[in-house]
């Protein structure tokens, strides 16, 4: 079991309800594979710095999980597989970090 | 050679006032109350960030080279998530 931080940016034009629904998949996902999600962090919608497929702004989402690496190429598959995720990022950390994190716009 | 025994004659307090004196330079990550590297912090990345969103040399900001490798890579996954531009073009 490692630590793994992970980011999403989901199409901005969703419903709320379909917004919920696609977090939820991803947190069976990681359960579905023994890993175990430890937090959860929503960015809301913020301005893209450049053109995503002609999206200017997107929905952020981040998350703290312990996974075995080998089950993030299945989680990695389904990902790319689903047209309302823009991006998703996976990055293997030794500790994790204590929130909130620091966010350039917060302070505007 | 005459100008650098010219320069070893000063004493130190003289050294102190003079205005062409050369600063210590320091690397402003491997001090004991740094700020740690990461790629959510953008604020602290647009300092080492030109006006046309390129990274800036360690030999111009006195980075370690260890720690401007965890730099390197923090600037590019912000970049990827569009946090940062690759090109600050805005349209």
């Amino acid at each position: 079991m490692n630590k793994f931080e992970a980011v999403l940016l989901i199409n901005p034009d969703i419903s709320n309800q379909i917004l919920k629904k696609e977090i939820e998949n991803f947190k069976k996902q990681i359960s579905s594979n023994n890993g175990e999600l430890i937090s959860n962090e929503n960015w809301g919608l913020r301005d893209l710095s450049y053109k995503i497929s002609n999206f200017k702004k997107s929905f952020y989402n981040f998350f703290q999980l312990e996974i075995e690496g080998n089950k993030i190429q299945i989680i990695k598959k389904h990902l790319t597989q689903n047209d309302h995720v823009l991006r998703h990022l996976f990055i293997k950390v030794s500790t994790h970090q204590e929130l909130p994190t620091k966010l350039n716009n917060e302070e505007k | 050679m005459k100008r650098n025994n010219r320069r070893k004659n000063y004493k130190r307090e003289e050294r102190k006032v003079s205005a062409f004196e050369e600063r210590k330079r320091f690397c402003p990550f491997s001090q004991i109350n740094s700020p740690a590297i990461d790629y959510k912090d953008t604020k602290l990345l647009t300092r080492y960030i030109s006006e046309k969103g390129k990274m800036i040399p360690s030999r111009i900001t006195n980075i370690a080279r260890i720690k401007q490798k965890e730099l390197s890579t923090a600037i590019k996954r912000a970049r990827f998530l569009a946090l940062l531009s690759y090109t600050k073009k805005f349209y």
